[in-house]
């Protein structure tokens, strides 16, 4: 059995050494024990594949606490935060978080994840430094846990797993190691190494490829990953860095259009919720479908593919998707209540869903062309399946939007009946071609934003576009809740059907998510590949 | 001895109104009810506790999402869940039971109407009006947007009549098949419902369409539409029989005598037709509470899930049960055919029991959000008296000697100690399958 | 007074009763022949599936839907070819395991999706409306096999929903969605206890009028033939690759059923979506290349099962679509259409008489064979009295010759 060294682990971890991923042992490999920022991450258990270290649990604690302090949110959502802290911890029979940190971590503790050599069946492990802490405390928090978790507990560490001997075996490989500067460097601090990085299931699925099929191909051979978790007044900050990288692995990587390098992204339009730019071909995942996905889906898409191109009357891959600098970017427009005279009530605020993308060639014509031809035949082909099924269908009519632009539309009829407008009927398909981009909307004024945002950005002298590497997505969590209220109505109702709970008590879970996403400020998520590794982040702002 | 089977049932020590017959009251005129309701039944005696099955105050909202239209394009899974819904949490569960039973009897099915909304209002219609008098109920059904989709009245035109909505109605809804009626009759039915027809969705006369000639129907001669014709057809006294009949096989017992419906029948015609108040003598009579009515149906499959949750007094996913019981074979909004389903024993099949065994399983387990969760149920004690506890809860404290010899078999096993797996032994007894 | 509920109730207790007393066997020795009826759902274009390739008058009535020519499959020595995408089928066709019916429908043609699917479900053209007492066809048939010992003799795989086809006089035929509906979920500690508990067999509770009893009954056959089909399963190993969606799912489900020598000898599967109104040729083309995916594998998996042989499969629709294109590049609801019947046993190629179409029915195409004639040729092919299951009232109509006589 390899030697076992989780102290020096700790140590290096404490104090930021850059080395420590978290690798698989290599049982011959020299260590210096005397040094921890030398210290190579084969001190970890064999067999590690996962961990987590921090110093101070109640700093930790009491960060998080800070966290859900912002100032309007609901007593109830406090409370109801404080339960879920308490429910994260009910093996311990029911102590409160708080001061399970206060007893449990006043010193370096680490909770790991082992596959040992030879199994399958994960072993997850928690060692603590016991410096000064509670020990009365601690004495009666062990009582609580179950009987079949082995621990090991003197006066300077305390380890639990769920095998005696693997537990002794922690405890007398740790060797004492210096302390580092208590307060500084991140809460948290973790490694997920790259034998359980390449433990994730390939994806086949075409959206499963789509998506992920690149973030998997530098799973497969990657060295591990690393994150940090950090909590400021600002907000919490989660960053990973991934010893691998998408690029240059064949089909997979064909499908980042821009690899490494930056990008420009299209304006956003007013009162967008969302956006989402993944750095990603469509055109690429259709034409190398026989190499990237099962012999099924591949066939499926292409019998997909065959209809588009029949609606459209020329190539959609070719044609269209060729003609256009991808990738699409999302927007996510809310939808403003407007006073639609005549009409009744719209039973469901949707909001817009728009797609922009930059033509290469803007002066090109045809493509334009295919794609209007496609959006007006699978109006007509749509339409005239609604009609037979009765329900309410659209009509294709021309609008002008922003800069006198003109749009496609798919307006949904009139609608007559006893009830408010059906679901459907707040859609309206639009398609415009302006400024060198297309745009393609769930909604009419979805596309008139924006065709505003580009025609504001096309004559504004000097504007500098936004660019990005690799995938962006943001989301406003305020104008989220914003939105959702305004269907509270059909939310409640299917959280009563889906759960059988009282509808009072809905409407106060509803309130209580509502409260806590307008506490939240912009939540922003990066996936930025490079040369050798692929870089992480993720960043939610507080609300102040 | 009273030989009206109609007679009030009176408590005797020899016949009390035990957890038996409170559970029995419950079943039947209720989709069950918590162990804590059926002991207050107890002591309170059958009269008060069907008035709280049956009461609501005037002007009372129904419920909450009463006036939130049910239009999702998801292929009915919200409209069934809807209708469990309120057969999990409405307090007025007679007429939720009465509904269930209107959907069968009037089986519309979504499959052919299309439309949500107007399947959904049909439904609604049963609420409104399941407990009031037949004759409004039948009117307002031929007037039904759904129904008139249904049997095609919308395109029953004068000079080209069609037929099916008038022969479902003698033969289906308010006479039985061959009940004193002729091919002649529903011809000249046809005429009468001429042009009533569904506009935006409404629905509207058109009197153009409408053949406002002579007609000959049920022995009566006039210028009839069709209201004209649901008076004559509602008071015939094949009708009478026809609605015993149904409310029979439905609340009592699913071969009804023929005393028994010569006597509700009479019941019925004194009471001018109203449903209620014929159901209100029914449901307080010895026949209903006669060991003949005791367990001699077998639970439908919506019985089956709102019951058992209902009887566990807890609560679950209206969208999870709906989908259940479509699973078993009823599917609410669509009934497969006109005649709806085939009741009783016909629910019954290997595959079907199969799906019962395992929702009871996965129910014990506490799936389908049920909360509280079955096994935090029972109370402590030894596996005996948890035994006892589960069949007090599901099965009336009551169950047959070879039920209670493999209980007992099961309770000597270490799966006993195993609460879910002690509550999907009782749910597997053969009396759980009875309503 | 027996009504038609408490007929059907008591209807219902025969299998479960039969159960009880018969042993439940494995196939009647060399009785192992099977049928998998494929439904298209909507009305396929039988015109555009089996193309007359040289037929003038069928190019003139589509000008924009005769686009289909191209790459059209042409069937050696005649003067049709199959559609682009049934590339397996014509592989079989050509291998001499398919065969095609020109012309099959009914006289007069009702041309409602619901009315015309409860005829073909019915065999009953005369039918004036479903009703609950309806049973289909292959229900009727299943009452016979269940006579010959079957446990559980046919299936309505991939749905919830049992088609009307399967509804029989006496046997309650299960819907089988996946296999999971199939299983006894248990743990397995208590999985002994539970099983005796709920198929204990019982000598007190013989008296079948009790109601208790009826339920033991049932729960006894359903705990022995789910047995069975565990049993049955587990040795089955696939030979073929299915598609993940619904359709290939329930292809699979088929297979393993038939393979795993379960018993099962009539199953149902439904493929929708074919009410092609509008744009039809993209759409015609994806849904027949499913198609052409789901029974290419299942012919694959039952060929290297050796199952080819002793299975027949057969492709229909409720009706064929109109001769003449619409206006919006589709066709609308016709009357007759081409069916395809596959499997090792069938005579290859085409069958029937080619419907004229000079001689239209208010724009349709006649029917040149009737429906039950090719009914009758499948009850024949597995041993099953086609009288009783059609229900002639002016004799069997003629047979077609779909299969050497055996």
């Amino acid at each position: 059995m390899p030697t076992i060294r989780p102290a020096l682990a700790l140590a290096c971890l404490l104090l930021g050494d850059p080395g420590a991923t978290g690798q698989t042992p290599a049982p011959d490999q020299e260590r210096n024990p005397a040094s921890p920022t030398s210290a190579r991450p084969t001190d970890l258990p064999a067999g590690t594949v996962a961990w987590i270290a921090w110093h101070d649990g109640a700093r930790v604690v009491d960060a998080l606490e800070a966290l859900t302090t912002a100032p309007d949110l609901p007593a109830r959502v406090r409370l109801a935060l404080g339960l879920a802290r308490a429910a994260a911890v009910g093996a311990t029979g029911g102590m409160r978080l708080e001061e399970l940190a206060h007893t449990l971590s006043p010193g370096r503790a680490m909770l790991g994840l082992t596959i040992p050599p030879g199994s399958d069946r994960p072993r997850p492990f928690l060692i603590a430094e016991q410096d000064g802490g509670d020990r009365e405390g601690l004495d009666k928090l062990l009582d609580r846990l179950p009987s079949d978790v082995a621990r090991v507990h003197d006066d300077r560490y305390l380890v639990i797993s769920d095998d005696m001997a693997f537990a002794n075996q922690l405890r007398s490989d740790i060797l004492p190691t210096p302390k580092d500067e208590a307060g500084d460097g991140p809460l948290l601090r973790g490694a997920i190494t790259a034998a359980a990085l390449q433990r994730t299931p390939p994806q086949r699925e075409p959206g499963g490829v789509f998506f992920l099929g690149p973030l998997q191909a530098a799973f497969a051979d990657a060295a591990g990953l690393d994150f940090t978790l950090d909590l400021g007044a600002e907000g919490i900050r989660l960053a990973a860095t991934l010893h691998g990288t998408p690029l240059g692995r064949g089909a997979l990587s064909a499908l980042l259009p821009h690899a490494d390098q930056p990008r420009v992204v299209p304006p956003r339009p007013e009162g967008t919720l969302a956006s989402l730019s993944l750095d990603r071909s469509l055109a690429h995942l259709l034409r190398a479908r026989d190499d990237l996905l099962r012999a099924g889906e591949a066939a499926q898409l292409g019998g997909g593919l065959t209809i588009a191109d029949a609606l459209s009357g020329g190539s959609f891959v070719e044609g269209i998707l060729a003609a256009l600098d991808e990738p699409f970017t999302l927007f996510v427009v809310a939808h403003e209540p407007q006073d639609n005279g005549a009409l009744e009530p719209r039973l469901f605020d949707l909001p817009g869903f728009v797609l922009v993308a930059p033509l290469r060639d803007p002066e090109d014509q045809r493509a334009p062309e295919l794609m209007q031809r496609a959006f007006g035949n699978l109006m007509l082909a749509d339409g005239a399946r609604r009609r037979q099924q009765e329900l309410p269908s659209f009509v294709t009519r021309k609008l002008r939007g922003p800069g006198d632009v003109e749009m496609l539309v798919g307006e949904p009829i009139d609608w007559r009946g006893p009830e408010p407008w059906p679901v459907e009927t707040t859609i309206s398909p639009t398609l415009s071609v302006a400024f060198g981009h297309v745009v393609l909307a769930s909604t009419v004024e979805g596309t008139r934003r924006a065709l505003q945002a580009l025609c504001d950005a096309a004559s504004e002298p000097g504007h500098r576009a936004d660019t990005v590497v690799g995938d962006h997505a943001e989301l406003d969590p305020a104008a989220l809740a914003a939105m959702l209220e305004r269907n509270a109505d059909l939310l409640v109702f299917d959280e009563v059907m889906k759960k059988g709970l009282a509808p009072a008590k809905a409407r106060r879970n509803l309130d209580d998510l509502f409260g806590v996403l307008r506490g939240l400020g912009p939540l922003h998520i990066a996936v930025e590949p490079g040369p050798t590794t692929t870089r992480m982040v993720l960043e939610l702002e507080v609300a102040r | 001895m009273n030989r009206d089977p109609l007679a009030p049932f009176e408590p005797t020590p020899r016949e009390p109104f035990d957890l038996a017959r409170s559970g029995h009251l419950f079943r039947r005129a209720g989709f069950g009810g918590s162990l804590a309701d059926r002991e207050r039944a107890v002591r309170e005696g059958p009269a008060k506790t069907l008035e709280r099955l049956t009461g609501r105050g005037p002007g009372e909202r129904v419920d909450e999402f009463e006036d939130l239209p049910i239009v999702k394009d998801d292929g009915g899974a919200s409209l069934r869940a809807y209708r469990i819904w309120r057969m999990l949490a409405g307090r007025h569960r007679l007429q939720e039971r009465m509904s269930h039973l209107l959907h069968d009897w009037f089986a519309t099915s979504l499959v052919k109407v299309g439309q949500l909304g107007a399947m959904s209002r049909q439904l609604r219609l049963f609420d409104q009006l399941g407990l009031g008098r037949f004759d409004e109920l039948l009117l307002a059904l031929c007037q039904d947007p759904a129904m008139i989709r249904w049997l095609d009245n919308d395109s029953n035109v004068a000079g080209r009549p069609n037929e099916n909505l008038a022969r479902e109605l003698f033969e289906l809804f308010a006479l039985g098949r061959g009940q004193g009626y002729t091919e002649h009759d529903i011809q000249e039915a046809a005429r009468a419902l001429t042009g009533w027809t569904v506009k935006d969705q409404r629905f509207r006369v058109e009197h153009r369409r409408h053949d406002d000639g002579t007609k000959q129907i049920l022995g009566a001669r006039g210028a009839f539409d069709g209201e004209d014709l649901v008076r004559i057809t509602a008071e015939r006294p094949e009708s009478a029989r026809f609605v015993a009949r149904k409310l029979l096989a439905f609340f009592v017992h699913p071969e009804p005598a023929d005393d028994e419906i010569e006597a509700l029948a009479a019941r019925y015609r004194a009471f001018g037709r109203d449903l209620g108040a014929t159901l209100r003598v029914l449901l307080t009579s010895r026949l209903f509470f006669s060991e003949r009515a005791y367990r001699s149906r077998i639970k439908d499959p919506v019985d089956l899930v709102v019951g058992t949750v209902r009887n566990l007094g807890a609560t679950a996913s209206p969208m999870d049960l709906g989908s259940e019981a479509l699973g078993m074979g009823l599917g609410i909004g669509e009934p497969p055919s006109v005649e709806g389903w085939a009741q009783e024993r016909a629910w019954l099949t290997s595959a079907t029991w199969l799906r019962r065994a395992n929702f009871a399983g996965r129910l014990a387990q506490g799936a389908f959000h049920c909360d509280p969760a079955p096994r935090a149920v029972l109370d402590g004690g030894t596996p005996t008296e948890r035994a006892e506890h589960a069949v007090a809860l599901l099965l009336d404290s009551r169950i047959g000697e070879p039920s209670r010899a493999r209980l007992d078999a099961f309770l000597r096993t270490p799966a006993a100690h195993d609460d879910a797996a002690l509550l999907h032994a009782v749910m597997l007894l053969p009396e759980a399958q009875l309503l | 007074m027996t009504t038609r509920r408490t007929f059907l109730g008591s209807a219902a207790a025969v299998p479960a009763a039969a159960a009880l007393r018969l042993p439940l066997r494995w196939l009647p020795d060399g009785d192992d022949r099977a049928l998998v009826v494929v439904e298209l759902e909507g009305g396929n274009d039988g015109l555009n599936t089996l193309i007359p390739l040289e037929d003038e008058r069928w190019a003139k009535a589509r000008p924009s839907l005769a686009g289909v020519r191209r790459g059209a499959r042409r069937l050696p020595g005649s003067d049709f070819a199959l559609h682009a995408s049934l590339e397996r089928l014509s592989a079989r066709f050509e291998r001499g395991h398919a065969a095609a019916v020109h012309g099959v429908g009914y006289t007069p043609p009702d041309r409602s999706h619901f009315k015309s699917r409860d005829i073909w479900h019915t065999a009953d053209p005369d039918l004036e409306r479903a009703s609950t007492s309806s049973t289909g066809w292959l229900g009727r048939a299943a009452d016979q096999l269940a006579r010959q010992g079957a446990a559980v003799p046919g299936l309505a795989v991939g749905s919830l929903r049992v088609p009307l086809a399967l509804r029989g006089h006496e046997v309650v035929v299960p819907a089988l969605a996946s296999l999971e509906d199939y299983v006894l979920h248990v743990s397995a500690t208590s999985e002994r206890p539970l099983r005796a508990l709920a198929g204990s067999d019982d000598p007190s509770v013989a008296g079948l009028e009790d109601l208790n009893a009826f339920v033991d009954s049932v729960a006894q056959s359903a705990l022995s033939s789910e047995q069975q089909l565990r049993d049955a399963l587990a040795r089955y190993r696939p030979h073929a690759e299915f598609d993940g969606d619904a359709f290939g799912r329930a292809m699979q489900l088929a297979s393993r059923v038939l393979v795993s020598g379960f018993g099962t000898r009539l199953i149902h599967v439904s493929l929708g979506g074919f009410d092609t109104h509008a744009n039809q040729a993209p759409t015609h083309a994806a849904l027949l290349a499913q198609l052409d995916r789901g029974l290419g594998a299942l012919l694959d998996d039952l060929e290297a099962h050796r199952k080819l042989d002793s299975t027949a499969i057969l492709v229909h629709s409720e009706f064929g679509r109109r001769v003449a294109e619409n206006g919006s590049h589709g066709t609308d609801h016709g009357a007759a259409a081409p069916v395809f019947v596959a499997g090792g046993a069938v005579r290859a190629g085409l069958h029937g008489e080619v419907p004229n179409l000079d001689d239209l029915d208010d724009g349709d195409v006649r029917a040149t064979t009737d429906f039950r004639s090719v009914y009758a040729d499948l009850l024949g092919f597995l041993g099953v009295e086609a009288d009783a299951v059609l229900r002639p009232t002016e004799g069997l109509p003629e047979r077609i010759g779909l299969f050497a006589t055996r």
